[in-house]
């Protein structure tokens, strides 16, 4: 569960969210869509404790994230997959190395690394690139590692920001898959990606999902039948 | 409600023809790109950073090496004094060896010899002479003294003690001992600042991978440790290659050298209490700047 309680925030001197309030319960399917610097980032970031909010609340289960100590971080972020736009990844290992990072800091052990790396990687069709260096990959097969890693130890919730106008279709499909999956699986996935996109995610979202659209540092729920500029 | 459609797997991570070629049939810029990311990570970078710290150091250690000479020059010419004790002729050999006897006995004197007729520079047959080197940590003044009191020992005829040559000999050892001790003391310094810099550099240019860690849940703990034991292992390692780097210069400068003046300050050698210093002091500074940075600029997860 993931509730934001009159949450405001300001970049520089950009107010970027006004008052925002939002409930996303536990194993839901929630596609947020704005423009470029509206605050998606930085909303992922709140969740992630890599951010304070100016005011209000954000609350992530039970626990409140603003009052996190630091030391208590790091577990929350372990519940957390994380895909970034433009992923980072340890550039001198291979993909399949760096798809067992988050299972190596959640200590795993190796027999349990490894069946669950080669799992993983055989589902998202990666099994080919087990031992390819990551900075030979695509763009596209980049998120696709990122992607993988972020759900290789199960969170309770995954977090994306697309840049699917990048992708490749086959890509964003196979991601989309991945995601789906992890969905299906009790995780709360929360999606962030331009306005463009809302129409065709909106489309895509499978039943409980839900659509918001980001305006003017205000969440709002996107309506199908209504142009996102509308709402 | 519209169901994502399940994509063929054919269709994942569709494969470039170069990606799954192996490095012998990359490009020449492929190559060059992935020795660059090699470089900046990974073992290759571990290693160069390792040369690159030795490197740094052969100076210092340079320095260290020959402050060492300076000081083991100054302590030999410290030692470098002599009386000259002339027997008188009449002595009877019995007293003689009871003479010698008693000197070895002395604290005050390292050793005691029979200089030959033939070696002594004005031969004079009627005195029989015997060198007394006094020993390593008396003074000038008690050198001077030692002598008096041998002077008025039984059978001893006379005492010959260049005093002029012994206090100039002290002072220049004193000299001696303290530039080397000054140029020992500097050059630990420039070592502890190299190591500090090049330390900090190594751990603020990781800080990419230090994010990715922190991002996936990676506690300070976690993430300080690699650090924490690679730092010392590589300032290890730096140590004791640049001490052989630095040997061999000095033995390849000392080769070719070709007066002897010189050469006897240029001792290719280092004490152990050098040694120990210098890995001590690589090992506890590249602890500490590991153990600063986390603390200064990696102190919170919401950075």
């Amino acid at each position: 569960m993931i509730q934001f309680n009159q949450v405001c925030k300001t970049f520089d001197t950009t107010r970027l969210f006004e008052n925002i309030n939002l409930f996303l319960p536990k194993a839901s399917y929630t596609f947020i869509g704005g423009s470029a610097g509206c605050g998606k980032t930085t909303l992922f970031k709140l969740m992630m404790a890599s951010e304070k909010p100016d005011s209000g609340t954000v609350r992530i289960d039970d626990l409140e994230i603003n009052s996190l100590p630091q030391e208590r971080i790091p577990f929350l972020r372990r519940q957390i997959g994380l895909v970034e736009t433009v992923p980072l990844l340890l550039e001198n290992r291979t993909v399949a190395e760096n798809i067992a990072v988050p299972l190596q800091i959640a200590e795993f052990d190796s027999k349990a690394q490894k069946y669950r790396v080669t799992e993983s990687l055989e589902d998202s069709g990666l099994a080919i690139l087990t031992n390819v260096l990551v900075q030979r990959l695509d763009a596209d097969q980049r998120r696709l590692v990122a992607l993988v890693r972020a759900t290789i130890h199960r969170p309770g919730i995954l977090l994306v920001d697309t840049a699917a106008e990048q992708l490749r279709e086959s890509s964003a499909a196979s991601q989309m898959e991945i995601v789906q999956k992890t969905h299906n699986n009790g995780t709360t996935v929360v999606i962030a990606g331009n306005k463009s996109e809302l129409a065709e995610a909106t489309k895509q979202l499978p039943a409980g999902g839900s659509a918001l659209v980001f305006n003017n540092g205000k969440l709002y729920p996107h309506e199908r039948d209504k142009h996102p500029t509308e709402s | 409600m519209k169901e994502i459609n399940t994509p063929p797997k054919a269709n994942y991570a569709r494969l470039s023809p170069s990606l799954l070629s192996g490095p012998g049939n990359s490009s020449h810029f492929q190559a060059i790109r992935e020795f660059l990311v090699a470089v900046r990570c990974g073992e290759t970078r571990q290693l160069l950073i390792t040369i690159l710290i030795a490197l740094s150091l052969v100076l210092p250690t340079a320095a260290l090496i020959l402050s060492n000479g300076l000081d083991i020059a100054g302590t030999n010419l410290k030692q470098a004094r002599l009386i000259s004790v002339f027997m008188a002729p009449e002595t009877e050999p019995a007293r003689f060896e009871d003479l010698a006897a008693m000197l070895a006995t002395n604290d005050h004197i390292d050793t005691t010899r029979l200089v030959e007729l033939e070696n002594l520079v004005s031969p004079d047959s009627s005195h029989t002479v015997l060198e007394v080197i006094p020993a390593g940590h008396l003074n000038p003044e008690a050198v001077v003294a030692l002598a008096e009191n041998l002077s008025i020992l039984a059978g001893i005829d006379f005492v010959e003690l260049n005093k002029p040559r012994l206090f100039e000999n002290q002072a220049a050892s004193n000299l001696l001992t303290q530039i080397a001790n000054f140029a020992n003391l500097a050059a630990l310094v420039i070592v502890a600042a190299l190591v500090w810099v090049i330390s900090r550099h190594d751990i603020i240019s990781n800080s990419s991978t230090i994010k990715l860690l922190r991002q996936l849940g990676g506690t300070h703990h976690d993430i300080r440790r690699p650090f924490l034991y690679r730092s010392p292992t590589v300032g290890l390692a730096a140590a004791i290659l640049s001490i052989g780097v630095a040997m061999l210069l000095l033995w390849i400068f000392k080769q070719n050298i070709d007066t002897s003046t010189y050469s006897s300050l240029i001792l290719v050698r280092l004490s152990w209490m050098q040694v120990f210093s210098l890995i001590l002091v690589v090992i506890t500074v590249s602890l500490l700047t590991t153990l600063h940075i986390f603390s200064k600029k990696f102190t919170h997860y919401n950075q």
